[in-house]
């Protein structure tokens, strides 16, 4: 879907409380209350309790813990969505992700784990059957 | 008690009808006191120091952006209201809803009081914003954890009444980076309660849009830090 289209984007702009424009990179922790909008370079953290939204030609190397999140972009690090976590038909996401409802477009690239837990207790079950995995993953001794 | 405070540029033949209005409204409206007008010989801090050992309780002063950020960096800090009457070239009167000339004298006596926040860059305090540029190589520190860069020209302007935040009583500063030279680019904006601005050559940055801060500059926010008479409740906490 071309959420990151131009209209869009102007949209978007208009909406969010915190923008990192283009031509900007931030460096370092970011916590945020309302909407966050990546369009340039962010290496560190992001956190907000609302959506983040990384535009296609930004680049992310950092953690993201937010609401909802949204990316087109390029995005190293674990992405924690406590809703919604959509990725468009340019995303390139490396890392493990963690989020209730996950969509993928079509041409997206994940590189890395995906956890979706209904509820408290599916999420312990995921992590002890992923702790598993690891073990079960290493070299006898 | 009401102190009147007159800048200097009002002795222009220009504003005679207006002042002889204002003064007039205010009579009008029971609003008389003290008055003195400012001069060569006599600085803002003078009159203001006689206004307050004559226990002035209100300090209203007649005159432009100048005038105010004047008056704020030496109100800051001491117990009395400030009102305002915009006069000439002014933007931080339209900020806070006060009209301009004699329309002001009703803002007045309407009396909405709220306790705005004032700015600090280095030694000097602001009102509304602190702006610098075009410039290509400043940095920012935002809250000490965050380092922004921008490429290219920018016009960065850090504001306590702001873009989107226009709440000057929040205590935050709500930062704008505008590229300049290029099209279709989105500005940056982000908050922050402490700013730190650097370059590698000094720059000046105006607060308020009059007084000249030379990088290395640390801004910071004092909440509800100066009673004032606004225009309108709107931003009331």
């Amino acid at each position: 879907m071309a959420f990151f289209g131009g209209n869009n984007m102007k949209k978007q702009s208009g909406e969010s409380e915190t923008i990192i424009g283009p031509s900007v990179r931030m460096e370092g922790k970011m916590v945020a209350k309302g909407t966050v909008l990546i369009q340039g370079a962010v290496v560190g953290s992001v956190k907000t309790g609302e959506d983040v939204h990384v535009a296609e030609g930004a680049t992310v190397k950092a953690s993201i813990d937010a609401l909802n999140v949204f990316l087109a972009g390029v995005v190293e690090g674990p992405i924690k969505a406590r809703g919604r976590l959509e990725l468009s038909a340019n995303a390139r996401v490396t890392g493990d992700v963690e989020a209730k409802t996950v969509s993928i477009d079509a041409g997206a690239v994940l590189n890395g784990r995906c956890v979706m837990a209904v509820d408290a207790a599916m999420n312990e079950e995921a992590k002890k059957t992923a702790k598993i995995a690891r073990r079960a993953e290493q070299p006898a001794h | 008690m009401y102190f009147y405070l007159y800048d200097a540029f009002t002795r222009d033949k220009k504003y005679e009808r207006t002042l002889a209005r204002i003064e007039s409204r205010v009579f009008q409206l029971g609003m008389q006191g003290k008055s003195e007008k400012m001069t060569i010989l006599k600085s803002m801090h003078d009159v203001l120091r006689t206004a307050l050992q004559r226990d002035a309780t209100t300090v209203v002063v007649i005159g432009n952006d100048a005038t105010l950020n004047r008056a704020v960096n030496f109100l800051f800090g001491k117990e009395v209201l400030l009102g305002f009457i915009p006069l000439g070239d002014e933007r931080i009167g339209h900020l806070l809803s006060i009209p301009h000339g004699e329309a002001a004298c009703d803002t007045l006596s309407r009396r909405i009081i709220t306790h705005l926040d004032v700015g600090k860059a280095n030694t000097t305090h602001f009102l509304t914003h602190v702006a610098l540029g075009p410039t290509n190589d400043c940095v920012l520190v935002s809250d000490g954890r965050m380092t922004v860069t921008a490429t290219g020209p920018h016009l960065l302007t850090v504001s306590s009444v702001g873009w989107k935040t226009s709440d000057p009583t929040d205590g935050i500063l709500e930062t704008v980076l505008e590229p300049q030279n290029q099209r279709r680019v989105t500005r940056t904006v982000f908050s922050a309660r402490t700013l730190r601005i650097a370059s590698p050559t000094s720059v000046n940055a105006y607060a308020d849009g009059v007084v000249v801060v030379k990088t290395p500059i640390d801004i910071s926010v004092q909440r509800k830090a100066i009673r004032m008479i606004v225009g309108k409740a709107s931003f009331l906490s």
